[in-house]
């Protein structure tokens, strides 16, 4: 918490009572690192001597918003009904603006505060720099502080002063974090004695035996799950309460003391893996909560199954064979040369010269830049060649491109009128785990038909 | 508690005062001898004023209007007009804010004018037929902005003005664009008197940049104060309504502070001292090889003067020097990022320095990032998913960007290009705290 103090300290130093304000100046820090906490604090302190507004320049569609926010606020303009909610004066431009600024009285001290600041840049080129040298257009004691995640080049203005906002280590956040303990505690205390089971009191028992220490550890199984991948303080905050259920569950039922660090880390383990994949994705998956009502720690193994998410998503993929195969080939041929397809699908493809094996210049491979665009023969003729069958080219089968279409598995890149006559071209969307998975499916070994593993 | 005041004394000047100008003696000469030809002697002018981005152009100018205020006939006679290329975006504007400025509101007021030299003309004749007032000065600040306008029209016809002396007026042009004059417009050129006047910082005179970083920290004497407060006082207060530029008001007064004549002494001593001290020196010597201009060094000592040290000391002086100008923000915000981003960071490098900086997508950096995480003890098991938000989260902080404008593409697939220096990379790396030592290896060699 120290941290914040001195960056609060450091904006007092710049922006103190009846002290000369700096024209303009930066606060900058990674995301989530307490930027606006800081200047709550900050305003907070300063709230008897300064008139400030803030400002969060991604609602600014238009440079008028943003004037006129600003002359309401410093002219204590409320919106409503009795103004008919019209604001303090009718500004079109700059001028307008600075002369309304300039009527303001010099007595007071002002702060513009503009949050995103970074989004100041896809503003009109004259805002920025004009909001940067205020005082020398309006004569008042006025600054604006900006506010950003960006390094400040980023901005390719003259340089201003600058104050950085120092990220958490993880002794900060398993600080903050336990900060929010009695919280949490007191939210299951209230769960259990409003749920109707008939062992209430044991599991209040067990409650009880849940202390700080209990919550301490499992802060720190947790962060060393997560810190490595994630540091947004949000996200993690988010995933520390959803989590936190399946450590104590078992404690709970009664299966796991409290004490036993060992084994609540082997039960919740799993749980907190498969969490981590799902960061940032807020997906309140089925998994979690069969594992809330199910305590059977052997349903783990099901779980994980569930989660492996391309797996499961193309295991239950309900297509039709020939639709299958369709996407398959539609995967080769996005993701193959042309030149290439014969030596691939023919199986007299000519005598193969022996060349002497050329030694790969790089390890660069067809898959990673994307897919290329194919005609729908290139498709068919690949289908047919990877098809062990004999099937007919009916009408069924070519509906089922525009199913897959549709099912955005393909896209078209241009010609999307023109199927007919042949001209358009199409894209495969999906991926290449994708694409393993669907030919396991049906029994065909994707890789074996790619360039880049040849 | 001397401290404190006096330390906001120097805030104030360095902030509010803006007519002390440090050197640059000759320049003001020339800028004033036109403006007084002007005045008194009705002679039409057109210069150029042009240096750096804060070396001080807009207080050179400030100092002589505020040395030509003092004097009741140049006020009565002469109106000085400001427009800003900045504000004034377009000729339109420029000319409402001249009427304005001009007070003629009322008289254009209905009329209609079929073009732009018309409505100049309009606005000066009817200033000859006032009484007073018939001088016009004009001060065009970021002149080059208004290069950018339709047919340079307003450039055009004040230079015609100037040019062909139908009316007394001087037009003195502001920038810090030296290429200035290849931007005028071949009929605009003609019309301008190429008089250009540079600011240009001295970059062989340390001694002469020492002597302005003693003099912005000394308290000036009881009498010194009395003479500043004096020359506002002699302002006629028409000054203050009619001016446009915002120079004069809650302008730095000296006399709103007041320190013992024994202070005074004291503390000037303890300046002198200071700024003889090797360390200093060597401070001002990165600073004026940095950036000679006043800008800088002013900022610099409003960040020495903003803290809580109730002294001066030149450790603070070159701690503060060392975190303006050794410390780079992108190495603080790398050091900020998890370690999977940074192993995302290691594989960009990796890859730029294989293959010469060559643009790459998100594919080829999980292929080399999974060729080491699969080996690695402590990057296992994050799924493609987490990898590709920790790819955004890079985007996002603008250390990589996409390159084209692809929108039918997969992100996946999208090229990017690196925004930062590898060796930025690694001045983070040296400084990550509890990077698995596995990665430190990694990072210094591709091979796994």
């Amino acid at each position: 918490m120290n941290k914040i103090e001195k960056v609060v300290r450091k904006l007092i130093n710049f922006y103190g009572k009846d002290e000369a304000f700096p024209e303009c100046s930066y606060l900058y820090g990674q995301k989530s690192v307490g930027k606006s906490l800081c200047i709550e604090k900050f305003l907070k302190e300063a709230k008897d001597y300064l008139q400030t507004v803030i400002i969060y320049a991604d609602e600014i569609y238009t440079k008028n918003i943003l004037f006129e926010i600003i002359i309401n606020k410093f002219n204590e303009h409320v919106l409503c009904e009795e103004n008919s909610y019209e604001s303090y004066a009718k500004i079109d431009c700059m001028e307008d603006f600075l002369n309304e600024l300039s009527a303001l009285s010099s007595d007071k001290s002002y702060l513009i505060i503009i949050e995103k600041a970074e989004k100041m840049r896809d503003m009109d080129l004259n805002i920025l720099q004009i909001f940067m040298k205020l005082q020398e257009f309006t004569g008042l004691n006025i600054s604006c502080l900006f506010v950003s995640h960006l390094a400040f080049e980023k901005f390719g203005v003259e340089d201003m002063l600058k104050i950085y906002v120092p990220d958490y280590n993880k002794n900060d956040i398993t600080e903050i974090f336990m900060t929010k303990y009695e919280d949490i505690h007191e939210r299951i205390r209230v769960k259990i004695e409003d749920s109707n089971i008939n062992d209430n009191m044991t599991q209040l028992e067990a409650f009880e035996s849940m202390n700080e220490e209990f919550f301490k550890n499992y802060l720190n199984l947790f962060l060393n799950v997560f810190y490595k991948a994630c540091r947004d303080l949000k996200e993690l905050t988010f995933l520390l309460e959803k989590c936190y259920s399946s450590y104590y569950s078992p404690v709970l039922s009664g299966e796991i003391k409290a004490n036993d660090v060992t084994n609540l880390w082997r039960h919740v383990s799993k749980h907190l893996k498969t969490s981590l994949n799902t960061i940032y994705m807020r997906v309140e998956n089925d998994a979690t909560n069969e594992f809330k009502n199910n305590e059977n720690a052997e349903d783990g193994f099901e779980i994980e199954k569930k989660q492996s998410s391309i797996k499961s998503f193309a295991q239950t993929l309900e297509l039709p064979f020939y639709a299958k195969y369709l996407l398959i080939a539609s995967f080769l041929a996005s993701h193959n040369d042309a030149k290439s397809d014969k030596k691939l699908f023919m199986k007299n493809h000519g005598k193969e010269r022996r060349r002497r094996q050329q030694t790969k210049l790089s390890d660069k491979m067809n898959v990673q830049f994307g897919p290329k665009s194919f005609s729908i023969d290139r498709l068919l003729a690949i289908f047919y060649a990877i098809l062990d069958e004999k099937v007919g080219l009916t009408c069924n089968l070519l509906s089922q491109i525009s199913t897959l279409v549709d099912l955005n598995f393909l896209t078209y890149v241009s010609g999307e009128n023109n199927i007919m006559e042949g001209t358009a071209r199409l894209q495969s969307t999906i991926g290449l785990d994708f694409a393993i998975n669907i030919g396991k499916l049906v029994g065909f070994n994707v890789k074996q038909y790619l360039v880049d593993f040849h | 508690m001397d401290f404190n005041e006096a330390r906001e004394f120097l805030k104030k000047r360095l902030l509010k005062d803006k007519t002390t100008l440090y050197g640059f003696e000759e320049e003001k000469e020339q800028i004033k001898n036109l403006f007084v030809r002007t005045a008194k002697h009705s002679e039409s002018n057109s210069a150029i004023l042009i240096g750096p981005k804060k070396s001080g152009k807009s207080t050179l100018l400030n100092s002589v209007l505020f040395d030509l205020v003092q004097d009741n006939v140049f006020v009565s006679n002469t109106l000085v007009i400001y427009l800003n290329g900045l504000i004034h975006i377009d000729d339109r504007l420029a000319l409402k804010s001249t009427t304005v400025q001009m007070n003629l509101e009322k008289e254009v007021e209905g009329k209609t004018f079929s073009s732009f030299s018309e409505n100049l003309s309009f606005l000066l004749s009817c200033l000859k037929a006032g009484k007073d007032l018939q001088r016009l000065i004009f001060i065009i600040d970021e002149i080059d902005l208004f290069c950018t306008h339709h047919n340079q029209t307003l450039l055009y016809n004040l230079f015609d003005v100037a040019q062909s002396a139908q009316t007394p007026i001087c037009v003195l042009g502001i920038t810090s664009r030296l290429d200035v004059i290849e931007l005028l417009e071949k009929r605009v050129k003609s019309r301008f008197s190429h008089r250009q006047i540079f600011m240009l910082p001295d970059s062989e005179n340390l001694q002469g940049f020492a002597n302005i970083f003693r003099s912005l920290l000394l308290l000036p004497s009881t009498k010194e104060s009395n003479i500043i407060s004096q020359k506002f006082v002699n302002i006629p207060q028409k000054v203050y309504k009619q001016y446009k530029i915002p120079f004069l008001r809650k302008h730095f007064d000296p006399k709103e502070f007041s320190f013992s004549k024994k202070y005074i002494n004291e503390w000037n001593k303890m300046i002198e001292q200071l700024t003889s001290k090797k360390k200093v020196l060597n401070v001002l010597e990165i600073l004026y090889s940095t950036n000679a201009s006043l800008g800088p060094l002013k900022r610099f000592l409003y960040e020495i003067l903003s803290t809580d040290e109730a002294k001066i000391n030149e450790n603070d002086i070159s701690k503060t020097v060392e975190h303006l100008y050794f410390e780079d923000d992108k190495v603080k915000l790398i050091n900020g990022l998890s370690v999977l981003e940074i192993c995302l960071l290691i594989s960009i490098k990796h890859h730029s320095e294989i293959y010469d900086n060559d643009p790459f997508n998100f594919e080829i950096i999980l292929t080399r990032y999974n060729k080491f995480s699969f080996k690695s003890s402590t990057m296992q098991s994050i799924d493609r998913e987490v990898v590709l938000k920790a790819f955004e989260n890079l985007k996002y902080q603008e250390f990589i960007a996409a390159i084209g404008h692809e929108s039918k593409m997969q992100k996946e697939y999208q090229m990017h290009k690196l925004l930062i220096l590898p060796d930025h990379i690694e001045r983070a790396l040296q400084k990550y705290h509890n990077l698995p030592t596995e990665i430190d290896h990694w990072s210094k060699s591709c091979i796994i």
